[in-house]
């Protein structure tokens, strides 16, 4: 799922939860899927390194191809 | 000088000279007398009078179009050089305080667009373009290259805001289509980096400038719209207007029209306004900007997760409670009811064993009770056959002899036959006294027993009674009943007083 999607649906969850109308059982299982959602979450976002690729072509069966990219911290444009 | 020498002026000059020239004519010929009392002008008074009408013209600067020849850059800073045409040349000068701001260096045989004044030089006579800016002529086609490709994509609509795709808040994936080695990349990756480390960027390198620029971004473009990206940033560092031209080519507009991934254009600074930023989804005014968009600053998204988290235990540990409490509450009255019931059942077993006799003495009882049943049957038997015989007795008592019925009913009948008899005199006798009794009555009351007394009885002819006077009609005949006759009188008067106040006559 995608980041914005696990977000949403986080706070969809404690919305629901706040309301204070569900049984034990399903409040049992969406602060289950909560905390999975946040913890998911959190990894995403305190990922330590920025990850940067260069597109360098093609393959033969027409997939991209891609490296590392390091910034030239000279370069001067 | 150069005016006066040459007939390749610019005409408005010409005609300026011309002026000055029939000035001149109109006077005297010049004769050797006058010569004494003619005040002749200095050469600078006429450089001054030339350069004053040259001002007076041209009051404000203008912009000119020309080729740069005889350049010079001298070592004071300023610029002597000439611009000409296929005609004309005129001298012009640019000083170091103007120059020092030009973008590029002019070289002899450039096409420039100056914007300049005209002014005379005192001191050689000479007329020249003082210019203030300068710069290469093509742009100012480009500028206007650009103006008109920007009104046809306009009104086909390609900048309309309802096409604009919106930009994903937490884009997972981003495609930047730039020059690899330039300054763009480099301050994106700082961005992005610092604020949202978790994103994954994909580099489309493409050529930005110069020749085949265009043609390459569109490529790159094309690429990056099938890497399955959220966001793509195309654009690069400052630079020139031409520098930054591939991005206002129409192609590279259109293909960014055609983009179905979400757009940034990021072109120069802040102050550069390209084709490219009118078609793009959003225009970030530097690729750093670019960056800053896609990326949502990570702490702040991390403390609103932390913050669901929280919210989410805490209404969950709400729950649990509220629950614990619902629990105790069901305990405390299940143990009530069964307290309750358990002394119920205490109770009906109690009762019970009170009712749960020994048989032994059950059996005792019941023999005692068919004794007794035995004792009262027997009694009951006696008695109902003492009472039977009685009755019998009884009977045979009242039965009687008929004789003697006959002998009493005839008694009777005589007795009620003298009794008959009896009644029927005592009737007779009383009747005929009764009789008697009621005939004195009447004797005294009828009215002849009242004539006796000395009363009359006054009728009408036909034996009516007369009882009052207004009955009496005079000179009318009536009978008088008397005690011992009847007299016929006639009414002569009536008089309403008693018989006993009348006067005597």
């Amino acid at each position: 799922m995608e980041f914005e999607k696990k977000l949403n649906r986080l706070q969809e969850i404690v919305t629901d939860m706040e309301k204070g109308d569900l049984s034990l059982e399903d409040s049992l299982k969406f602060f289950e899927e909560g905390v999975k959602l946040s913890r998911d979450c959190q990894s995403e976002l305190s990922a330590a390194e920025l990850k940067v690729k260069k597109l360098i072509g093609k393959d033969a069966e027409g997939n991209f191809q891609e490296e590392a990219f390091e910034v030239d911290e000279d370069s001067d444009d | 000088m150069l005016a006066m020498s040459s007939g390749k002026s610019q005409s408005d000059t010409l005609d300026l000279f011309k002026s000055i020239n029939k000035a001149k004519a109109k006077m005297k010929p010049p004769v050797a007398d006058d010569v004494q009392t003619v005040k002749a002008k200095t050469v600078s008074e006429v450089n001054r009078e030339i350069k004053s009408v040259l001002e007076g013209h041209f009051k404000v600067s203008f912009w000119v179009e020309g080729e740069v020849s005889n350049f010079t850059a001298h070592s004071s800073g300023h610029f002597y050089f000439s611009l000409k045409d296929q005609r004309s040349q005129i001298q012009a000068v640019m000083f170091r305080g103007h120059n020092a701001r030009l973008k590029f260096k002019p070289k002899n045989g450039m096409k420039v667009l100056a914007k300049a004044r005209v002014s005379a030089y005192e001191p050689r006579g000479s007329y020249q373009l003082y210019c203030e800016w300068m710069e290469p002529a093509g742009v100012g086609a480009l500028q206007v290259a650009f103006e008109q490709l920007k009104a046809k994509l306009q009104s086909e609509g390609l900048f309309a805001q309802d096409r604009k795709k919106p930009i994903p808040a937490f884009p997972q994936k981003i495609a930047i289509v730039t020059s690899p080695t330039g300054a763009a990349i480099r301050d994106m990756i700082h961005v992005l980096q610092r604020r949202y480390p978790s994103v994954h960027v994909l580099l489309i390198p493409c050529v930005v400038q110069g020749q085949g620029a265009a043609p390459d971004i569109v490529r790159a473009l094309s690429l990056a719209d099938q890497t399955q990206s959220d966001v793509i940033i195309f654009g690069r560092g400052g630079g020139s207007k031409e520098d930054l031209w591939a991005f206002n080519e129409e192609v590279v507009a259109r293909k960014i029209a055609e983009l179905k991934t979400p757009s940034i254009s990021a072109v120069g600074h802040e102050i550069d306004f390209t084709i490219g930023d009118f078609v793009a989804d959003l225009r970030a005014p530097t690729p750093s900007a670019a960056a800053e968009v896609v990326a949502k600053n990570s702490k702040e998204v991390l403390e609103t997760v932390k913050v669901q988290l929280k919210r989410m235990q805490l209404s969950l540990a709400n729950l649990i409670r509220r629950q614990k409490e619902q629990v105790y509450q069901s305990n405390r009255q299940l143990t009530r009811t069964t307290v309750d019931m358990l002394g119920a059942h205490k109770k009906e077993v109690l009762n019970l064993n009170k009712r749960l006799v020994d048989p032994q003495k059950n059996l005792d009882q019941q023999r005692i009770r068919t004794d007794e049943w035995m004792d009262r049957l027997t009694q009951a038997m006696q008695f109902y056959y003492s009472n039977k015989k009685h009755q019998v007795l009884n009977l045979s008592q009242k039965l009687v002899n008929p004789k003697d019925k006959i002998q009493r009913l005839n008694d009777q009948v005589l007795y009620f036959e003298k009794q008959l008899l009896n009644a029927t005199d005592y009737q007779l006798k009383s009747q005929s006294q009764n009789l008697k009794s009621l005939m004195v009555q009447l004797d005294q009351i009828s009215p002849l027993k009242t004539v006796d007394r000395g009363y009359a009885i006054v009728a009408d002819e036909k034996k009516q009674i007369i009882s009052s006077t207004k009955k009496i009609k005079i000179n009318s005949n009536y009978k008088v009943q008397l005690k011992d006759g009847v007299v016929e009188v006639k009414a002569l008067r009536v008089d309403k007083e008693s018989l006993w106040n009348l006067k005597k006559n």
